[in-house]
């Protein structure tokens, strides 16, 4: 066939030969390689290249009913099915091409503002998009950190409220030093019009939410279930993020001293040493890295703490190994009287 | 005759006064009743439609948008089209309201609240706002709640979605004078 063609088409073989060649070069721009997104807690391996690398980033909005607390439902609206929604890793450098497709069931308009973007609205103007539709476009990870995304159609608190965020790591030239575990959490504030704990398929309160009065607060409410892992003598780095809409979380880790933290996800400042409880405001957030020497289970609050006990922001680290009775350990006690004996 | 009241006696005198005043209250009524819906400018005074009136289209652009006329032209199939649009992609629903009354479930949202394009109030605003001026506000969007649907719509799905508020507006019109018939 090819012999026929240049038997009697000299040209076409020309302008084959022509279009080959401009094909490859627009290639060169094209993504070369497709983000690994992950549910939290999971987080995806780091990133052994180089910076600069095209890489492709696809979120999925979607609405879907999902369990608030027990016996409890609720509407959310995500990325990807979860909340929050997937993981997105890449490196400073990176020529990053971002397809958002809305949920042909969505019932709302959805869009995405990424922090870690440089340009108007994050991406928001840009993605705008309509149940079925899809949208896109490129972006360059100027800085390093770990950025916020989240909805950005109106009534945007409203769609925030309903879950829709996320975390993207921008990780520096060199990396992040290399630890043992890694994991993924995004706290949220919910507002239902039952009250806390009242059964069934809870609807959205604008108005609770206005008075910023939640009824839930929650991290990973919608993800993979299941408590955090480590070993005793593992450092474990964790990617806290909040959604909000409102609440500014008081991170804290019971019974753990943050041995290193990157307040605001200020990834290139110098790092907080020795933290107890880090702030992480609504639309921030922060790696906090620590090693774990005993084993338990360590509880993960906010430690404004009636919305850990009472609505719910709790999540559990579980540390198992030997134990370390050099750094701790229960002395023997008894009744009132133990002490008398 | 003494009218009993709540246990109080009323004299003849009183009771010409009652008559009287309850004469003029009934012709005062009746007559508010018969002189049909009021006018916007009246109604304006009493709550504040501004938002209601007010053109959403920049004066620079308001009188070339006046002028625009509908290409698409009003059928079944369109109006069809253009429902599915109302209540799918295009989301009109979720603040416009099913029957466009501006009571979606995302309407308490807003505010000023969501156009009520069935112009419950008869404040008229069918009548004020021209196609062209919708057709803009669809493309472009208008305040906070109101977003551009240039690029979640064509041309053609915005226009046809013009004939369907239209449709609306009708139907409003049928319902009120049904209703004024009713009263009368
Ligand atoms: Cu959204």
């Amino acid at each position: 066939m090819k012999r026929i063609i240049w038997d009697r088409k000299p040209l076409r073989v020309l302008l084959f030969i022509g279009v080959f060649v401009i094909g490859s070069y627009l290639s060169s721009y094209a993504a070369n390689e497709v983000a690994k997104l992950t549910t939290a807690p999971e987080v995806p391996p780091a990133i052994t290249r180089a910076g600069g690398a095209n890489v492709t980033v696809e979120l999925e909005s979607t609405e879907k009913k999902g369990k608030l607390s027990d016996g409890v439902e609720y509407t959310y609206w995500t990325f990807g099915d979860t909340v929050p929604g997937p993981f997105i890793r890449v490196k400073v450098g990176d020529n990053v091409t971002f397809t958002l497709k809305n949920s042909a069931a969505s019932k709302n308009i959805h869009s995405i503002d990424f922090h870690a973007v440089t340009g108007p609205g994050g991406g928001a103007k840009a993605t705008q998009t309509s149940p079925g539709g899809k949208t896109a476009f490129f972006w360059k990870a100027l800085n390093p950190g770990i950025y916020i995304y989240h909805c950005a159609t109106t009534h945007i608190p409203t769609h925030i409220a309903n879950g829709m965020y996320g975390l993207i790591l921008v990780e520096p030239e060199k990396g992040l030093s290399k630890v043992d575990r890694e994991y993924y959490i995004v706290q949220g504030d919910f507002y239902t019009k039952g009250k806390t704990g009242e059964k069934g398929l809870q609807a959205f309160d604008i108005e609770k939410m206005r008075a910023e009065q939640p009824t839930y607060v929650k991290f990973n409410p919608m993800a993979t279930p299941g408590n955090l892992k480590a070993n005793v003598g593992e450092t474990v780095r964790l990617y806290v993020g909040n959604g909000g809409p409102n609440l500014t979380s008081a991170f804290h880790v019971i019974g753990e001293i943050f041995d290193t933290v990157y307040q605001q996800g200020a990834v290139g400042s110098e790092p907080a040493k020795n933290v107890q409880t880090t702030l992480i405001p609504p639309g921030g957030a922060a790696i906090i890295e620590f090693k774990v020497d005993v084993p338990g289970a360590y509880i993960l609050v906010d430690h404004a703490i009636s919305r850990a006990i009472d609505k719910g922001a709790v999540g559990i680290l579980e540390v198992t190994g030997a134990e370390a009775p050099n750094v701790f350990k229960p002395l023997k006690s008894g009744g009132a009287d133990a002490g008398h004996k | 005759m003494l009218l009993q009241f709540r246990g109080l006696t009323i004299s003849t005198i009183e009771k010409i006064a009652l008559s009287v005043t309850l004469f003029i209250f009934i012709g005062f009524t009746y007559s508010v009743y018969a002189s049909g819906p009021q006018d916007p400018a009246d109604k304006d005074e009493e709550e504040d439609h501004s938002h209601v009136i007010e053109a959403k289209v920049p004066s620079d652009k308001l009188s070339e948008m006046r002028r625009l006329k509908n290409p698409v032209v009003a059928n079944k199939k369109v109006l069809e089209e253009a429902k599915a649009i109302y209540t799918g992609k295009g989301t009109c629903f979720n603040c416009h309201g099913d029957k466009g009354k501006g009571d979606g479930p995302l309407a308490e949202s807003f505010n000023p609240p969501p156009r009520d394009f069935y112009d419950k109030d008869d404040i008229g605003w069918q009548k004020i706002r021209t196609d062209g001026e919708i057709f803009w506000v669809i493309t472009n969007g208008a305040g906070a709640g109101m977003p551009p649907f240039a690029d979640m719509l064509s041309d053609e799905e915005r226009w046809s979605l013009v004939i369907y508020i239209r449709e609306i507006g009708k139907s409003s019109a049928t319902d009120l004078a049904t209703k004024g018939k009713k009263k009368h």
